[in-house]
């Protein structure tokens, strides 16, 4: 567990080095702790570190890094419990997916295996990050697992279900994006009309794809 | 309900406040002025709370006409303009009447400035915040940059003439921006940079490229070699945070920046510093000193007394007792007692 202090009033915790889920649950939960808070002025999670701003006319760094510490041993992760699991149809076909071939010649599969692969697993969203509502979602089977762009394209269409080494996400809203992209899903991850929770998914969700063809994603795109 | 009316937008002016903090675990940027003392003080100067919103803009060219008598101030880059054809100062309040023009007519020093207006600009609340994303239409003017004849309606109760000629000398609250050093606190990655680079990086000048925007500042220079050759597991970054892509070009955040990046972190720029950022443009050159956290803690925390101390003193109202007009300054009592 590492403190980095970046600025006057911001530090980074860094729990551990790698991808865990326990370890993203704790963070979550202490995230959860944090924002209600007045002294924190904000927080931004990842895998696993957390960034933690504060107000430094009410209380220290010194005093933050033990009560954070106080605050980290009373959570228990133990008991991962996986409740909810919400099923996102993609239509991989290939008009959709103009990665997907590469992905498949990359791991020397065919694209039909790639998408057997990709629907067949569960996957935790780490957290939300990069754009408004995009979900880090893992770990992808290492039968799949692709690099991303040398040079990112300048606009992935909203929708757009894309791999990068051993993650898989979903660009929600239209942006430049390096990710390969392997299918689209009709559903929309970022509504800003919902003012509270603008994000259809929350970090500790967990999803799984399901693959459609285009009729049902026209079908779906003009109910949603 | 006031008005102003935007004649010429010049090249990208948003409204902007203190940004929209708590929500960047939904993905969302804090947005916000970049140069966020330069936006109190237009507020101090015409008698706002610190956080109203202001308008932002960069470039010379702005035009603005003034449907009804409103205050109004200028901050941020050393600029000329003028309210029709008077010349006036920066860092001042000023009455403009109905059909007032103000025009910025050129940019002497900095980038960016901000124009305070004495009530509130009426604006779209998103997320706590006024501050425009023009990404996803959100906040500011119906989410997006002013344009050609837009209106800005202007909700003040009563104009406080004894603000008038108010004025303050920025070089007092914070570090002139005609410096080209930005001083930084070395954290995160900084152990994957070899020694040469990070010494290069200290001694040598970084300019600014024309791919900088509100995101981040994308810099020019020796390049800086990342030992380990790769990219790190996406974290957060923030307003200030330096990342060295491949390419081994430093990239400054700003406040539209994304919430999480994976290129190596070499440190942060400190609070104190980022206005000095805000006023740097295409061209521009920059120059990075190490600082420790006990003197950027203190520096900052002494900044932000003598703001909160300006802020005290700025409910002044105009009372009426027995017929006669009274103008008092309104402060708050520490507990209650008196002093």
């Amino acid at each position: 567990m590492i403190f980095f202090e970046i600025n006057e009033n911001t530090f980074i915790l860094e729990i551990s080095k790698k991808i865990d889920e326990k370890i993203n649950g704790l963070i979550i939960k202490l995230n959860k702790i944090l924002l209600n808070r007045e002294d924190i002025l904000n927080t931004i999670i990842s895998y696993n570190s957390i960034l933690i701003e504060y107000d430094c006319e009410k209380i220290s760094f010194e005093y933050l890094k033990t009560n954070i510490s106080n605050i980290l041993s009373t959570i228990h992760t133990n008991n991962l419990i996986i409740k909810d699991i919400i099923e996102i149809p993609v239509c991989y076909e290939k008009e959709f997916a103009i990665d997907i071939e590469y992905v498949a010649d990359y791991n020397k599969i065919t694209t039909d295996q790639v998408i057997k692969i990709h629907t067949e697993r569960l996957y935790r969203v780490y957290f939300i990050g990069f754009t408004p509502g995009f979900p880090y979602l893992g770990a992808i089977d290492k039968r799949i697992e692709t690099p991303r762009l040398e040079t990112p394209r300048k606009k992935i269409p909203s929708g757009s279900v894309g791999i990068a080494d051993n993650q898989t996400g979903i660009y929600p809203i239209d942006s430049p994006g390096g990710w390969r992209i392997i299918g689209r899903t009709p559903f929309k991850l970022y509504n800003k009309n919902k003012f509270q929770y603008p994000c259809f998914l929350k970090p500790g969700n967990y999803i799984k794809f399901c693959s459609i063809n285009k009729i049902e994603f026209q079908r779906l795109e003009m109910i949603i | 309900m006031k008005s102003i009316k935007i004649l010429n937008p010049s090249y990208y002016t948003t409204i902007q406040d203190n940004g929209r903090k708590k929500y960047q675990n939904n993905g969302i940027p804090i947005s916000g002025s970049i140069d966020l003392t330069s936006n109190i003080l237009c507020n101090y100067l015409v008698g706002n709370p610190k956080n109203y919103p202001v308008i932002e803009s960069s470039y010379s060219g702005l035009e603005i006409q003034f449907n009804d008598n409103i205050l109004f101030s200028i901050t941020g880059a050393e600029t000329t303009q003028y309210l029709n054809n008077k010349k006036i100062d920066n860092y001042t309040c000023h009455l403009a009447k109905k059909n007032d023009i103000l025009k910025i007519s050129k940019i002497i020093n900095g980038f960016r400035y901000y124009i305070g207006l004495s009530g509130l600009i009426e604006s779209d609340v998103y997320l706590s915040s006024r501050s425009t994303y023009e990404k996803i239409q959100i906040g500011g003017f119906k989410g997006r940059r002013l344009n050609k004849n837009d209106v800005l309606k202007i909700d003040l109760q009563k104009i406080n003439y004894s603000l008038i000629n108010n004025n303050i000398n920025p070089n007092k609250i914070i570090k002139n921006y005609l410096t080209n050093e930005v001083r930084i606190i070395e954290s995160l990655e900084i152990e994957r940079f070899t020694k040469e680079s990070l010494n290069n990086f200290y001694n040598s000048d970084f300019e600014v490229t024309n791919s900088s925007d509100r995101m981040g500042m994308r810099l020019k220079g020796d390049k800086i070699i990342n030992k380990d050759k790769s990219d790190i597991i996406s974290s957060p970054i923030y307003p200030g945070i330096i990342q060295i892509p491949k390419n081994g070009n430093p990239i400054i955040m700003l406040n539209d920046c994304q919430t999480t990046g994976g290129y190596a972190r070499l440190g942060c720029v400190i609070r104190c510093d980022m206005h000095i950022l805000a006023q740097k443009k295409p061209g521009d050159y920059l120059r990075f000193k190490k600082i420790n956290l006990i003197d950027a803690k203190k520096e900052y925390l002494r900044q932000i007394k003598i703001i909160n101390n300006l802020f005290k003193k700025n409910d002044r109202y105009n009372i009426k007792i027995n017929d006669k007009i009274y103008y008092v300054e309104v402060e708050e009592i520490e507990n209650g007692k008196n002093r």
